[in-house]
């Protein structure tokens, strides 16, 4: 369960690490075909992302924080059916909270 | 620049029209020889620009699928006023768009002309992480990119491939990439468009590439499978990839449409003879 928790959080800040460096960096690179790739990379750290905290909410006992892990593991599918391309920063912006907010919760209970 | 085009008898001696969709981030362009090819064959022939794929290319970003059924529906509409006898006909997007008028029209649509079907974005050309795409398109990611038209940019004829690259890279003719939010309108068409299949009971002709590059047979068949028309008939080509209207087997494609269509009219104009003379 430590190594789930620590591979989570892991994700997690990967996750908000490549997309800045995305809207930084990648997004103004010319070939188009480059940034697909790096895209495919931030998939993988959202997907693993995900699958941990999933894993996290089937193994974990308390229903409190079951029900936590379950709301932000499926909060990128949340906020992926609601954002509009209109308001993707601020979308964006939620998203990152969201993580953040994750990977505080975890580490708090990791270090009690 | 608009590239709608409109091909229409002078005399309007025709009572048969045949409407154009075009594919995603294409244009009526890449329709423009197929129709003119069924306009000489005696049909009127409609081709207008899909919602977001206009003049203001920021509108696919914003576009959404059901701003493109809702243009489908109207122009349908329009032209079955207008004339006996509608086909609609179309290719990648277009011809998911085709199937969503068959569907909600029944047998108002006389035939269905359904080329590269993209039902599924599961062509040979698609990058090896493309199993990460359900994930990208139901989650922010897909506002971070757009996915790049590459060789062989649905072609197989070299030729016309290099003239397509000339023209894509001026802009002229449809967008040099996919938007992935426009991937995303088109995913939720496709998955309207397959839970109502059963619904197409028109006359359906499908024509699909085996080694088209976007989208494997697979849409092909499973259209072919699971619609209720009787008269339906899948063609599997081998010397083309996702444009079959530019490639090698043009030629065999429009000969077959218009064979279709007229098969179908001539069918109809029997019927409509024996009703007449029962009378």
């Amino acid at each position: 369960m430590l190594a789930l928790k620590i591979l989570f959080i892991l994700c997690g800040i990967m996750y908000i690490i490549s997309v800045i460096l995305h809207k930084k960096y990648f997004s103004k690179l010319k070939d188009n075909s480059k940034i697909s790739d790096y895209v495919a990379l931030i998939a993988l750290f959202l997907v693993f992302y995900i699958l941990f905290g999933l894993l996290i909410f089937i193994f974990e006992k308390s229903i409190l924080y079951k029900t936590i892990m379950l709301i932000f593991s499926s909060s990128p599918f949340i906020l992926g059916k609601i954002a509009t391309y209109e308001k993707e920063k601020l979308f964006t912006l939620i998203q990152f909270i969201a993580i953040i907010l994750s990977v505080i919760f975890v580490l708090s209970y990791l270090l009690r | 620049m608009s590239l709608d085009f409109e091909l229409i008898h002078e005399d309007n001696s025709s009572k048969n029209a045949v409407l154009l969709f075009h594919g995603l981030t294409g244009s009526p362009f890449e329709l423009k020889k197929y129709g003119l090819y069924l306009f000489n064959q005696g049909y009127d022939v409609y081709a207008d620009c899909l919602p977001g794929h206009g003049d203001k290319v920021s509108e696919i970003y914003t576009v959404k699928y059901t701003d493109w059924t809702t243009f489908a529906s109207n122009k349908f509409e329009e032209l079955n006023k207008k004339y006996e006898n509608v086909f609609v006909s179309g290719l990648c997007l277009g011809a998911v768009l085709a199937l969503y008028i068959g569907e909600k029209y029944k047998s108002e649509v006389k035939g269905i002309i359904s080329l590269s079907t993209t039902l599924y974005l599961d062509g040979w050309r698609l990058p090896f992480y493309s199993f990460l795409m359900p994930l990208a398109l139901s989650t922010l990611l897909r506002f971070y990119y757009n996915y790049p038209e590459c060789e062989p940019h649905g072609i197989k004829n070299e030729k016309t491939r290099a003239v397509v690259k000339k023209l894509l890279a001026k802009g002229d003719v449809g967008m040099n990439d996919f938007p992935m939010t426009s991937i995303y309108e088109l995913s939720k068409l496709s998955k309207v468009v397959i839970k109502n299949l059963k619904e197409v009971i028109s006359p359906i002709l499908i024509i699909h590439s085996k080694d088209d590059d976007l989208t494997s047979t697979k849409s092909a068949k499973v259209v072919h499978k699971n619609i209720s028309s009787t008269e339906k008939e899948l063609i599997i080509l081998y010397d083309s990839y996702h444009m079959v209207l530019y490639d090698n087997e043009k030629e065999f494609v429009f000969n077959k449409s218009a064979e279709f269509i007229n098969a179908r009219c001539n069918t109809i104009k029997d019927k409509n003879e024996e009703l007449a003379c029962s009378h």
